[in-house]
């Protein structure tokens, strides 16, 4: 036992080189490099914008002719259908839309990587049962589910995102099942067990940092599913009404007549923040996938 | 919930009273339709002027008679019907519908004036307290049974012996309905009638519904309705789907051009207005007030701003029921008056409606001209968030912690649920802009957008009420301050009263209106229930909205364009009067 617990440290630098590695062949690429400025660029505007531009929810117009204006001195982006600035909102909307990503995709993660884990490792009717649940909830179209469950459950940004977690875990856990799947018949491992270590101990600290860096390539893709997934949901009217995202923009704008009155400025301004996040995370994520996933390593 | 229509009640009414005390007959003849289209055109140019100066268009119906052809009529709606049963109809698409399936003893022209419908002639006693009904010969129902005054003695009796559904606000006084023969009826009351309830109450075939014991007749969906009326429903309608209604060749009356009407269900008004636009549909009952200026001139569609007998309001969960799921808070006058004069309705009607409609005050649209009182303005509940701060003060709701949200002194938060229909735009506009206005007073509101069904489901859920605000609106259903007076009644809960508001005295005066046939000393009782109903503060009227409607000008013509809407309105007799463009 001494001796493993001390190669786990030898083990950790080694993995920490690694994901630095990878980091800078994703950053060499043409492509991840794309990925990567406009992540940044989306998480400056998220982060900075708000506080240098904040969004005052209740700075409504005046009068009619205060609402759905073009572009002016005072409101560089338009005004909306409360005559609220554009350009504050869409500033504002970022952070909610790139909240419920991350966290969507933290729970989807976490539920996936459990569930691909277990069901790979064990091999007994477990392993079975884990997997004939997770085919489940691939076949299930996600998107009427995800309707369903908001509209009955309710629509705070909690719930919704919930919803977008545990509606997009199963293809995570395919993944890593597979992977399990070949990790388990290694060498290293049948030589763990032979020293005695729990089964727990050999999946955990053994086989988990093993398929981490799949995990971590279809992770930044989840997060560009799950921006776009609450996107959708606020866009169908199921959103959070008390908060601002991209997507209950791009609501409101679809249902007070933006398109028919011509009013781009409330269009698209949102719709560009989101292909720009998206973009982003796929770019990013199918770079990493390349490289890390070793059936796509083309070096 | 039947919502929307203005009113006119001076001219309904005068027509009513003089119809009452004279004992004189019900202008009578099919004829009379064609001369009542005609002089439309006069009741539209003399109707109050509409904001946005979208001056109602002068295009008057011409006197042509319809004649059956085989074009379609496609209407757009944004909600669907909750029912076919006329009798327990909540929405106004419901009634839209049944109301073409099911005839009336009589009905509103396109004047809105009363017009005969299954009864030929109608008289009143002098003392204003019988009215006797001539009943035209050979009406058949859809099914091929005739039509006789037992069907019409069984559908007032069902409605007044157990108090269903909405019409029985109008017949509290009935105390029998004689049959002296097969074309004859009279309804005796027990005191003088200033409303004729004959308007309003569409007559069901006793063959068919006395087969039913009144539970099943309060939940009958009516699927395959058998009316007398001159469209039938042949094929089952699901939710979901456009709904399709045929002429009936049978009818007794002048047969209508449209061969079929269909409504298509739109999730979006905006959508809608552009399917009006592609030619999809030939009239739409809404446009969306932030296109409206821009629709108007589109290519071959007309849009028209009438003035409405509508409103939308906050209603407030006041039951008293011990097993009410509201907040309880919501029950202190106080608290309801300090969220009222948190609001500006005139921001309402101008972000949400863009200018198109009136702020609102009481329960009778404005539109009703000789019955709505207006509240002065320093008497007003109204844009006035610094005394509802006092008034929250002095009542001991404070927020000692500075939280932002008040507390009672017993450590409840002034914090309330509101609902307001998903597909309703102007509502969750003011949703939005009401949440604002109340966090400013401390007060917090926490909203949720619904459809409309299940909005009505939940707000209409007498014995468990599981709400705390909703926005909604009325469209009045009748020409006569009675129909919108009448929702806040004791009696009405479990009907249409949706904040089971109940006060007896309120009930009194509006018995004592009912039977004050003078229109001054009516007024002055209709003046003092809206008054009395605007303290208590149960309803935050928002706005008396404009009627924003707009058809195509390349298939149908000889749309009248009258106070409450072309289509959507108490009178159905636009879709019997048009004719093809062309």
């Amino acid at each position: 036992m001494s001796a493993l617990a001390a190669a786990a440290p030898e083990q950790d630098r080694g993995r920490v080189a690694a994901a630095r590695a990878a980091m800078g062949l994703a950053w060499s690429d043409p492509i991840g490099r794309v990925g990567f400025l406009l992540l940044a660029l989306s998480v400056a505007l998220a982060v900075v914008g708000p506080v240098v531009f904040p969004f005052d929810p209740t700075a409504v117009g005046k009068t009619a002719a205060d609402i759905l204006r073009g572009p002016t001195a005072a409101h560089w982006l338009g005004t909306d259908e409360l005559g609220r600035d554009v350009f504050r909102e869409t500033l504002a909307g970022a952070q909610v839309s790139l909240l419920v990503g991350l966290l969507a995709t933290a729970i989807s993660m976490v539920a996936g990587t459990a569930v691909g884990l277990s069901a790979g490792y064990s091999r007994g009717w477990l392993g079975g049962l884990m997997m004939r649940v997770t085919d489940f909830f691939l076949v299930i179209p996600t998107l009427p589910l995800i309707i369903v469950l908001a509209a009955v459950v309710g629509q705070s940004l909690g719930v919704i995102i919930l919803v977008i977690g545990l509606t997009s875990w199963a293809s995570t856990a395919r993944i890593v099942r597979s992977q399990v799947l070949t990790l388990r018949e290694r060498v290293f491992v049948e030589r763990i067990r032979a020293l005695g270590a729990t089964d727990w101990r050999i999946a955990t600290v053994h086989i988990l940092p093993n398929v981490l860096p799949l995990i971590f390539a279809n992770t930044v893709l989840v997060i560009a599913g799950s921006i776009l997934a609450e996107a959708t949901l606020a866009f169908l009217g199921l959103g959070d009404p008390t908060h601002t995202s991209w997507g209950t923009m791009l609501h409101s704008a679809f249902t007070n007549g933006a398109s028919s009155r011509g009013a781009w400025w409330y269009l698209v301004p949102p719709g560009i923040g989101i292909v720009i996040v998206v973009l982003a995370f796929t770019l990013i994520g199918y770079t990493l996938d390349r490289i890390l996933n070793p059936r796509l390593r083309n070096r | 919930m039947s919502r929307w229509r203005t009113s006119w009640t001076l001219m309904a009414g005068a027509a009513l009273v003089a119809a009452s005390c004279g004992s004189s007959e019900a202008s009578p003849s099919a004829s009379a339709l064609a001369s009542a289209a005609a002089t439309s055109s006069s009741t539209v140019a003399s109707a109050p002027a509409t904001a946005s100066g979208s001056a109602a268009p002068s295009a008057s119906p011409s006197a042509v008679v319809p004649s059956p052809t085989d074009q379609p009529l496609r209407i757009g709606w944004l909600s669907e019907p909750d029912t076919m049963n006329p009798l327990t109809a909540a929405t106004t698409e419901a009634v839209e519908v049944t109301q073409l399936i099911y005839d009336k003893l009589m009905d509103y022209g396109l004047d809105l004036k009363p017009e005969p419908e299954l009864a030929s002639s109608f008289t009143q006693s002098a003392d204003g307290k019988s009215m006797t009904f001539q009943l035209r010969d050979g009406v058949k129902w859809h099914d091929g049974q005739p039509f006789t005054s037992a069907d019409v003695a069984y559908t007032y009796n069902l409605i007044h012996d157990n108090d269903l559904g909405q019409y029985a606000q109008f017949l509290l006084n009935l105390t029998g309905v004689k049959t002296p023969d097969a074309l004859t009826v009279e309804l005796d009351f027990s005191a003088p009638q200033a409303f004729n309830p004959a308007l309003v109450v569409p007559i069901v075939p006793k063959h068919i519904w006395s087969a039913m014991s009144l539970k099943q007749i309060e939940q009958f969906r009516n699927d395959k309705p058998v009316g007398t009326g001159p469209y039938t429903l042949s094929t089952k309608w699901t939710s979901g789907t456009p709904l399709t209604i045929t002429r009936n060749a049978a009818w007794w009356g002048q047969l209508p051009a449209p061969a079929t009407i269909t409504w298509v269900r739109y999730d979006n008004s905006d959508v809608m207005g552009q399917g009006l636009r592609s030619g999809e549909l030939d009239i739409i009952p809404q446009v969306p007030p932030t296109v409206f200026d821009g629709m108007t001139g589109a290519d071959g569609v007309k849009t028209v701003a009438l003035p409405s007998f509508s409103f939308h309001h906050i209603g407030f969960n006041v039951s008293t029921k011990a097993t009410s799921k509201g907040n309880p808070l919501l029950k202190n006058v106080t608290i309801r008056q300090a969220i009222q004069d948190a609001v500006d309705r005139n921001q309402l009607v101008q972000l949400c409606l863009a200018g198109h409609g009136t702020p609102g005050d009481t329960i009778i649209p404005a539109g009703m001209a000789d019955w709505h009182l207006s509240i002065p303005a320093d008497q007003q509940f109204n844009a006035n968030p610094d005394k509802a701060k006092q008034m929250l003060n002095a009542a001991g709701f404070t927020d000692p912690n500075n939280t932002g949200v008040r507390s009672s002194a017993d450590g409840k938060q002034l914090a309330f649920r509101l609902i307001a229909i998903n597909t309703t735009d102007v509502d969750v506009c003011a949703a939005k802009l009401v949440v604002n206005a109340a966090a400013a007073i401390g007060v917090k509101l926490e909203l949720t957008t619904l459809d409309e069904n299940t909005l009505n489901d939940t707000v209409y859920n007498t014995d468990t009420p599981n709400w705390d605000m909703f926005v909604w609106g009325w469209d009045s259903g009748a020409l006569d301050p009675s129909y919108m007076l009448g929702v806040p009644l004791c009696s009405q809960i479990g009907g249409n009263n949706d904040v089971f508001y109940c006060n007896k005295q309120y009930d009194d005066q509006y018995a004592q209106q009912a039977v004050t046939i003078d229109p001054v000393a009516r007024k002055a009782i209709t003046d003092q229930m809206q008054r009395e109903y605007y303290n208590d503060a149960a309803y935050l009227v928002m706005w008396y909205q404009d009627k924003l409607q707009a058809y195509r000008t390349d298939t149908w013509a000889n749309w009248a364009q009258i106070p409450g809407g072309m289509v959507f309105n108490f009178t159905r007799d636009n879709y019997l009067h048009i004719v093809p463009a062309r």
